[in-house]
């Protein structure tokens, strides 16, 4: 999701940048269709050091967004070994290679506020890392591994933790993406019932299309070796992520509670501090979050309709 | 009880198996097909050998059905910084990947674990934070350093997401008999015995001399290991360490006092580390509240053993 709209972000407002963008062999380009003429897609699995080598010398870039990685929470608690092994190794890969290849290309390494866990209170960068996820885990440890390597080698690795981000293109794995399809489908009469897990835990909410705003000037503007929160500083429950989508409805699913979607461990409570990347930069959120809900729940219900007429126009 | 010691077979295992087998528990310990055995001809005949890769987890899964144990010290581990420099990914996946095999496989149980994490996690370390407390911020300088950090995150998060029975420790620099020749104290100590021998000419080749490192005799450190395991609360982080420096400088004077040989000092650049950690002091503050534990073998004992170990092999 991210890495789309990054490079839409780099399309329209960085003209002079030639964009390159990794895919896995086979990997799907669906989200880049609408500038699929202006990027070049090289294929590269980061986990393979001769392929990032090989990556690397055929793109020779002055700006990397590392933005590869297995990102869904509960996906790593299945998944454990392979979220640990893919976003780690595909990060020390990367960084071994550029230290040797190309030393002034500067990273971007975007970590994310999972990283911090549960704790009190407004969090700033100072703030310990206790992750309570398998995949929190692999991003604290992508960011200790940028922070040792901008020490050890002087290589210019900008950190960001960006806290909750959503918006077009979030995949359903994810609970605000999975709500507004849930809600699509009641409205088409596929279901009835809307089914959630924890509703209680609260979040700091972004716009994708403002957080990869802010990953560029974090890689233009900001300090090798430093990390900046990303953040709008503004906590929302789950709960009311869920009823701002409902009240975009005229639908009125029946809420009904599935344990299987509870994590072994949640944080209850994740609110960021972004002072030091706004005073270095500026940079705020812009969108407002009932600006990222219509828009979420705008693609899910073109999604719902599209499958609809597919299965209307099915003989079988 | 059965107790399981994996990496039985290096410096702190062969001790802590020993500290267990006083303690007349039944000693377990995981070894690869190729283990040095060097450290444990003492014991062999008394405590049990399974073959296990770590990192691999269904010899994993295997091991821990059968050996069943109640209490686990996790002390196998690529645990040399300059090798990490060289080996970054293989450090980071051996470290991380037999740790996250070893609680999958004690998931559903009540065992005990230990975990040994270090004073490298620490890394950059201001002059106003020495000295070191657990809520230190951890800014590892090296691979070795990062893959702790994981490791001791790890445990945490599996003691918050499965409720298991972890406690993770930082042990400052330790060192004694057995400690390998790659290590600083253990090198000069080596260098001195084989100038003693004649077989080096009486020149010392040393590094970074003014580091200074919080030392804690290895004997010392595996009873806080086993005391960890009875009063710590699940889940915590404890430094273990004694709580003063040796710069590095007066660990080498220290054991050329103990020697009659007239050596000079050369520094190889060699052995400069790309970024190096001048200053680890700690404090075991909660570790001694949490235990009572306090270091009994003075550090001059040690270093005068070390010098011994290295006297009857050179």
């Amino acid at each position: 999701m991210a890495g789309s709209h990054l490079a839409e972000y780099l399309v329209e407002h960085v003209g002079e940048a030639k964009i390159f963008g990794t895919v896995r062999p086979g990997g799907s380009t669906g989200n880049l269709s609408r500038i699929s003429d202006r990027v070049h897609l090289v294929e590269c699995d980061v986990c393979s050091v001769s392929s990032v080598e090989e990556m690397l010398t055929g793109c020779q870039p002055d700006r990397i967004f590392h933005l590869a990685g297995q990102s869904s929470v509960p996906v790593s608690f299945r998944q454990p070994h392979e979220t640990l092994k893919t976003n780690i190794n595909g990060l020390v890969n990367l960084l071994e290679v550029l230290r040797r290849q190309r030393p002034e290309c500067r990273v971007l390494v975007p970590g994310t506020s999972e990283e911090y866990g549960a704790q009190d209170g407004v969090l700033d960068e100072g703030a310990a890392l206790l992750p309570l996820s398998p995949y929190a885990l692999s991003k604290a440890i992508q960011d200790l591994v940028a922070f040792q390597y901008a020490r050890s080698y002087k290589l210019h690795i900008v950190r960001t933790r960006a806290f909750n981000h959503t918006g077009p293109r979030r995949p359903t794995a994810y609970a605000e993406a999975d709500f507004a399809a849930q809600i699509a489908r009641v409205e088409c009469g596929a279901q009835d019932t809307v089914r959630v897990g924890n509703l209680e835990a609260v979040r700091d909410f972004s716009d994708v299309r403002d957080v990869v705003r802010g990953y560029w000037m974090a890689l233009e503007q900001g300090q090798a070796g430093e990390v900046y929160n990303l953040c709008s500083g503004v906590g929302r429950s789950i709960r009311e992520v869920l009823e701002g989508l409902l009240a975009r409805s005229a639908a009125t699913p029946r809420v009904v509670f599935d344990p299987e979607r509870l994590r072994p461990s949640d944080p209850p409570r994740i609110v960021g501090n972004g002072s030091k990347f706004r005073e270095l930069t500026g940079w705020k959120p812009e969108i407002p979050f009932e600006q990222t809900l219509a828009d979420i729940l705008k693609e899910q219900r073109d999604l719902a309709r599209a499958r609809s007429q597919n299965q209307e126009s099915d003989p079988s | 009880m059965n107790v399981l010691i994996t990496g039985m077979t290096g410096f702190v295992g062969s001790h802590m198996a020993e500290f267990c087998l006083d303690q007349g528990v039944k000693v377990f310990g995981t070894v690869r097909w190729r283990s040095q055995m060097e450290n444990v001809v003492g014991i062999q005949d008394r405590v049990h050998l399974v073959e296990c890769d770590l990192t691999d987890a269904a010899s994993v899964q295997r091991m821990i059905a059968q050996v069943q144990p109640d209490r686990v010290f996790h002390l196998a581990a690529q645990s040399f910084v300059p090798t990490s420099w060289h080996a970054p990914q293989e450090t980071l996946n051996t470290n991380i990947i037999s740790q996250l095999n070893l609680f999958e496989a004690l998931r559903e149980t009540s065992t005990r674990i230990q975990l040994a994490g270090s004073s490298e996690e620490y890394g950059l370390v201001l002059p106003d934070e020495v000295p070191i407390r657990e809520e230190n911020p951890l800014r590892p300088l090296s691979p070795y350093g990062v893959s702790k950090v994981a490791q001791d995150m790890l445990g945490y998060q599996y003691h918050q997401s499965y409720g298991m029975h972890i406690i993770r420790t930082r042990a400052f620099n330790h060192t004694g008999p057995r400690r390998g020749h790659v290590f600083v104290e253990s090198n000069f100590a080596r260098q001195v015995a084989m100038i003693e021998k004649g077989t080096q000419e009486p020149v010392v080749r040393v590094g970074n001399l003014e580091a200074r490192r919080d030392y804690t005799d290895v004997r010392d450190i595996v009873r806080a290991y086993w005391m960890s395991l009875e009063g710590c609360v699940p889940g915590e982080v404890y430094n273990i360490c004694q709580g003063n420096c040796w710069r590095i400088k007066d660990v080498l004077d220290f054991l050329l006092s103990c020697s009659r040989v007239k050596v000079t000092v050369e520094t190889d650049p060699a052995r400069l580390r790309p970024s190096d950690v001048q200053v680890l002091q700690g404090s075991a503050e909660r570790f001694h509240a949490a235990t009572g534990w306090v270091p009994e073998i003075p550090l001059e004992k040690t270093f005068e053993d070390l010098l011994d170990y290295w006297r009857a092999r050179v």
